[in-house]
């Protein structure tokens, strides 16, 4: 087998991390057998030992000591939450999840956008007995697709909407959402002033999602509420808007206020 | 190229480090990368494009700046769905389910919560859902909870009785009156909620106890119309229950020591505090 002398050796060694780490994840919390994981990963079993060694020292991975199997570590789920913490958001906006439950006593989601994608980072559920729970913490979705991610795409900065659609609709139309329909949704948002769902994706549960801006300009999250439609009339929809408007005007002043500016020169 | 994984692990380790503290603050432009790890400028780069091609990490379009990307995520669900741990509990949670065709909940504790994390559905065509898998109740709301709540000991129970006052009011309870819903569900061996949070339900729930034998990690509960828990098929119930325990076979300490960890750094980022945990 020939390799470039130069060949990209950290990425390739990241692509494999990226495929232990994943093993270990689906592997749970008895963990695998270094030959579950190099069956798993189609490597040679000497580089899954480097890897697992490796991952070990670091806290990424745990050797179970009774049974000597691995499974992932705690350093990666101090990884986990702090990615979904980015900008404090998540700090910033629990309270105000908090209070968004009880008082529309529906499901209340903070979307984080990493790039291209939409993560939810936070989910409450409020009380009443009809869920809608389309997505859980750690759900990844294109840009444009759900409450939250629309919000995301449909207050970008003028210029960035178009290329982002363009690079989005591929994927929200794998999952059912045509070019055209996003279009139209992104269109109604902006006219509105927040992001609409009305049981495009799951027929019978609407969603409004209000964009969480820093500087004024850019949405790093949003915050959004489902319900059945029954409980998402005009008038009603109206109220849970005001009300994640005023929570989302506080969290940016808080953004803004408590920003660190690390050495800038 | 012997050491090649060992040094890409530290390598991405200490960027990622760097990253993750600066998480908060937005993260980190190039230069600050190299600053936080001493790496030089060549290895900082081959580091970072081989994170940001597996999206280890995320590069900013308007700011230039490097963060914490959402492969994390993609790795974190393949282990929150739990499949190894649950694959041991499905076959009894699937008999419980077939004996009493009624809905079968598991939930697990996580603080002074209760997450549910497996629900079955039995075959009578009244299905009480109340509860989905992931949710969370505070603990002594709901039958499995409440099971998790009254058979701790007295003086964990106190506390949570305490700490959750004002939780118990969004459910329309006061703490004296689930204080006294752990003490009959001691006396009987079982939790039961008879319809006390959503009207026409009910439910019983018994402990699941992990390696610390004085507090239960987890609870086993049924749910159904209140038509069929009425006596005696309440306590039959409570009996197939609790015969299902010692079969649960779950690695609980270990399920409990990882999310009690997302729990706890989720609870120090909001301020509030965990019980048992310095600060």
């Amino acid at each position: 087998m020939t390799q470039p002398r130069k060949e990209p050796g950290a990425n390739r060694n990241i692509r494999r991390l990226k495929t232990v780490l994943t093993a270990l994840a689906a592997g749970g919390e008895a963990g695998l057998r270094v030959a579950d994981v190099t069956e798993a990963v189609d490597l040679n079993r000497s580089a899954v030992n480097r890897i697992l060694t490796g991952l070990a020292a670091h806290d990424l991975a745990e050797r179970v000591e009774e049974t000597g199997r691995y499974r992932l570590g705690s350093k990666l789920i101090g990884w986990v939450c702090d990615a979904g913490d980015h900008h404090r958001v998540s700090s910033l906006a629990a309270p105000a999840i908090a209070r968004l439950a009880l008082w529309t006593e529906d499901t209340v989601y903070l979307t984080a956008r990493f790039g291209e994608q939409a993560v939810c980072v936070d989910r409450l559920e409020g009380s009443y007995p009809i869920r809608t729970l389309t997505l859980n913490v750690g759900d990844r979705r294109p840009l444009g697709f759900g409450a939250g991610s629309l919000a995301l795409l449909a207050f970008l900065p003028g210029d960035r909407i178009e290329p982002a659609i363009e690079r989005h609709a591929p994927a929200c139309a794998a999952r059912g959402l045509e070019e055209a329909a996003l279009r139209s949704m992104i269109a109604r948002s902006q006219a509105l002033g927040y992001a609409l769902n009305d049981s495009r994706i799951i027929p019978g549960m609407t969603a409004v999602g209000v964009p969480i801006l820093r500087d004024g300009e850019t949405p790093i999250a949003a915050l959004s509420v489902a319900a059945v439609n029954a409980r998402m009339d005009d008038a009603r929809r109206g109220e849970i808007v005001d009300r994640l408007r005023s929570e989302v005007t506080a969290i940016e002043d808080e953004l803004a206020g408590g920003r660190v500016t690390p050495s800038e020169e | 190229m012997e050491s090649g994984e060992f040094q890409t692990i530290e390598r991405a380790a200490l960027v990622m480090d760097a990253l993750s503290t600066a998480a908060a603050s937005g993260g980190l432009r190039f230069t600050d990368i190299m600053n936080a790890t001493g790496l030089g400028r060549s290895t900082t780069h081959r580091v970072l494009a081989g994170l940001t091609a597996e999206g280890f990490v995320d590069k900013c379009d308007d700011s230039g700046r490097f963060s914490l990307g959402a492969a994390l995520f993609e790795i974190f669900n393949a282990s929150v769905g739990q499949a190894a741990v649950l694959s041991r509990a499905a076959p009894v949670l699937q008999g419980l389910c077939e004996d009493t065709a009624d809905t079968v909940y598991f939930s697990v504790r996580l603080g002074d919560e209760a997450a549910c994390i497996a629900r079955l559905e039995g075959a009578f065509p009244i299905r009480t859902l109340t509860l989905s898998e992931g949710d969370r109740r505070p603990l002594g709301i709901g039958a499995g909870s409440l099971a998790l709540l009254a058979f701790a000991s007295e003086e964990d129970r106190e506390r949570v009785l305490e700490s959750n006052d004002q939780a118990f009011a969004t459910y329309g309870l006061t703490r004296d009156q689930v204080a006294g819903l752990c003490d009959a569900a001691r006396r009987r061996g079982y939790s039961f909620n008879d319809g006390g949070i959503v009207s026409g339900m009910s439910a019983i729930g018994v402990p699941v106890y992990g390696a610390d034998t004085s507090s239960p990690a987890a609870a086993l509960s049924i749910a159904a119309v209140s038509d069929r828990l009425a006596q005696p098929r309440r306590d039959d119930l409570a009996r197939l229950l609790a015969a299902a325990v010692p079969r649960l076979q779950i690695d609980l300490g270990a399920f409990l020591s990882r999310s009690g960890l997302v729990q706890i750094r989720r609870s120090l980022s909001t301020g509030h505090s965990v019980p048992g945990v310095a600060p």
